[in-house]
């Protein structure tokens, strides 16, 4: 959780795709003082964020070289690719790490089979499925030990 | 310190801001002396404002923090209820220096507060035997009152809440990625004009004292003046020119101006709002020129000269004067009620219903004559240029424009008439006020003075803060307030 602690000024997070993993974060960061810039391609999806929101929320394609340019994401030091989409999350990635060359680039993937590929380009992954595994398999591990002793 | 300030209550901070606000003018005491006895005047209601405010902060650190309401409804009335309790205190410390000077009567210290902080500039002083830390704090006040209360709280500290303090302040713009930065860079340019703006002046002819004044008051889009003429008392064709330009800034969208600033003046050409102001400005000066010049036997020039800086003064609701209106034909009268009401641009310091929401209304009253015209399944999607980007016309949009342009329209219609009663003038006069009141402009053509009895200036005080507070979060503040107390009177049945 480094990203939440730090305070530095340069710190601009753009987050792209405002789901309720998307908002969720850009609330939080935005409450630590951070700067964050979210896009969505529906402007209906911002409802999602909360009234003390005090970022930018921009509608636009993520895929969109315009879109991305206008959010100044050469400036950014994290872009984080959340939209519902695996393939628009790798895309992104791409653009935001080869192109602009933004340091930290995150994103979710939905399918843990479609890893390797993100592994192959070197970009951070998330994935809710194998999160989620892992948790079920601890607390199945916790039941088992309470059951042996 | 910092995270015990961030955690301490928003009113209490608000208080301490206030009361520092109100004492600042003592900062002028090494260059104006002999207005020293006027300290403890300044020095009780802010020094008590500051104590009570770190009481406030010390007590909510002590109990236990009261959990902020999470649902949505209930959030907006508490903000909302904030901002109402900021202006109303901020209004009654600052009317207090004049009334315990005993220059004014309190009801007048009320008026004079709320022109201040509202950026009105309607006066009852007489300017010419005002001390000069009393001009200064005028127009302190107005300069201030041009950002707001919440958003000069966000520069110093900012919490969970100022979001939400802030867009119910009536700041629909995010500029920065980051709701302080949006605040500084808000203030900086806001600072740099006001440097600009003092030199020009100074070179142009004012005294220091006179340009700093007066270009806090116009980049405000404030008006008060520290001559009793306004600006019409230099009669310098380069002050008058230097003041359009810091009125036309002041009325400028911070978002633009910020555009502006960085160089992009093609997108900021194209924004649909400043485009619209200068269409306003084309279309109403030459005739409004030829009206003076008919009407006052002047030249044509001269009418120019006249009606190009009344109407920008109107439009950014600032309320310099070049002379007195009492003799104007009605059409150009008229003209300037109607530019008054139009007021503004959003989001910068000015009031009236503001350009961005009339330009939406003729777009849609255009697209409604369109479609009636056009073969039944003609489907159009209506855009509009923000500082931001481009920005569809939609429901939504549409009916919260409708919903602060209906009321706009029903409280100027109320409010002129009772201000027809309560003033005793004729209906002309009274739209007249009442526009430059509800707008906060700041012209008057003669019923708002020295003698003007208390109830003309309640009715105008009222005008003056529903329209810089933009009507709605007076209402939702209100409607609160009631509830809560409601609440609280039942439970304890």
């Amino acid at each position: 959780m480094n990203l939440f602690e730090t305070k530095n000024k340069d710190n601009y997070v753009i987050i792209i795709g405002c789901g309720r993993l998307g908002a969720n974060l850009a609330n939080t960061l935005s409450d630590n003082d951070g700067n964050v810039l979210i896009m969505d391609s529906y402007k209906d999806s911002f409802r999602r964020l909360s009234s003390t929101f005090g970022g930018l929320s921009v509608v636009g394609n993520g895929t969109d070289l315009d879109a991305l340019n206008n959010a100044q994401i050469q400036n950014a030091s994290a872009v984080i690719a959340v939209t519902n989409h695996d393939n628009t999350n790798i895309m992104i990635a791409q653009l935001a790490r080869d192109m602009f060359h933004v340091k930290k680039v995150i994103a979710r993937l939905y399918d843990p089979e479609r890893e390797s590929v993100y592994q192959e380009l070197g970009i951070d992954t998330i994935c809710p499925a194998i999160l989620s595994a892992k948790e079920v398999d601890k607390l199945l591990g916790k039941c088992g030990k309470q059951v042996q002793a | 310190m910092k995270q015990r300030m961030s955690n301490s209550s928003i009113i209490g901070k608000l208080m301490i801001l206030i009361g520092l606000l109100v004492i600042a003018p003592i900062m002028i005491l090494p260059w104006y002396g002999q207005d020293a006895k006027y300290i403890p005047d300044f020095l009780i209601p802010g020094g008590a404002s500051v104590v009570l405010g770190f009481i406030l902060c010390l007590i909510k650190i002590r109990g236990k923090q009261r959990p902020y309401p999470s649902n949505w409804q209930a959030s907006m009335g508490h903000s909302s209820l904030t901002v109402l309790f900021a202006w109303g205190w901020g209004v009654l410390i600052g009317a207090l220096p004049f009334v315990l000077s005993g220059q004014l009567t309190f009801v007048q210290g009320l008026f004079e507060a709320v022109s201040g902080w509202t950026t009105t500039g309607l006066s009852v002083m007489n300017v010419r035997e005002t001390p000069t830390i009393y001009l200064f704090h005028r127009s302190f006040m107005q300069y201030c009152g041009g950002l707001g209360f919440i958003m000069v709280m966000i520069l110093f500290i900012s919490s969970k809440q100022s979001m939400k303090l802030y867009s119910a302040e009536g700041h629909p713009d995010k500029i920065m990625p980051n709701i302080k930065k949006t605040a500084q860079a808000i203030f900086i340019i806001y600072n740099i004009c006001l440097v600009f703006g003092t030199i020009a002046y100074r070179i142009a002819g004012m005294t220091w004292f006179d340009g700093i004044c007066h270009s806090m008051c116009s980049l405000s889009t404030g008006g008060f003046s520290t001559k009793l003429n306004s600006i019409g008392e230099y009669d310098s064709l380069a002050i008058e020119m230097i003041t359009i330009v810091l009125m036309l800034i002041g009325t400028t969208n911070f978002a633009a101006l910020i555009l502006l600033a960085k160089g992009k003046v093609r997108s900021f050409c194209k924004v649909s709002e400043v485009r619209f102001m200068f269409l306003l400005l084309v279309i109403f000066i030459p005739p409004t020129a030829l009206s003076l010049a008919r009407g006052l036997d002047i030249s044509f020039m001269e009418g120019l000269r006249k009606s190009t800086f009344d109407i920008v003064s109107a439009m950014s609701t600032s309320g310099y004067s070049t002379m007195s209106y009492a003799e104007w034909p009605h059409f150009a009268i008229g003209v300037l009620i109607l530019m008054m009401i139009i007021g503004g641009g959003i989001g910068s310091t000015a009031g009236g219903i503001k350009l961005s929401r009339v330009y939406l209304m003729l777009r849609v009253a255009g697209c409604d004559i369109k479609r009636r015209l056009s073969p039944a399944r003609n489907i159009e999607a209506p855009q509009y240029v923000k500082a931001s980007g481009k920005n569809p016309i939609d429901q939504e949009l549409i009916d919260d424009t409708t919903g602060f342009f209906v009321c706009y329209l029903v409280l100027y219609i109320v409010g002129t008439l009772a201000l027809t009663v309560t003033a005793d003038c004729s209906l002309m006069e009274a739209m007249f006020d009442f526009a430059s009141s509800l707008s906060t402009v700041g012209l008057s053509i003669g019923i708002t003075n020295p003698t003007t009895c208390a109830p003309a200036l309640i009715v105008e005080m009222i005008g003056m803060m529903l329209g810089r507070l933009e009507i709605f979060i007076v209402l939702i503040g209100i409607t609160f307030g009631f509830g809560m107390l409601k609440n609280r009177f039942t439970k304890r049945s």
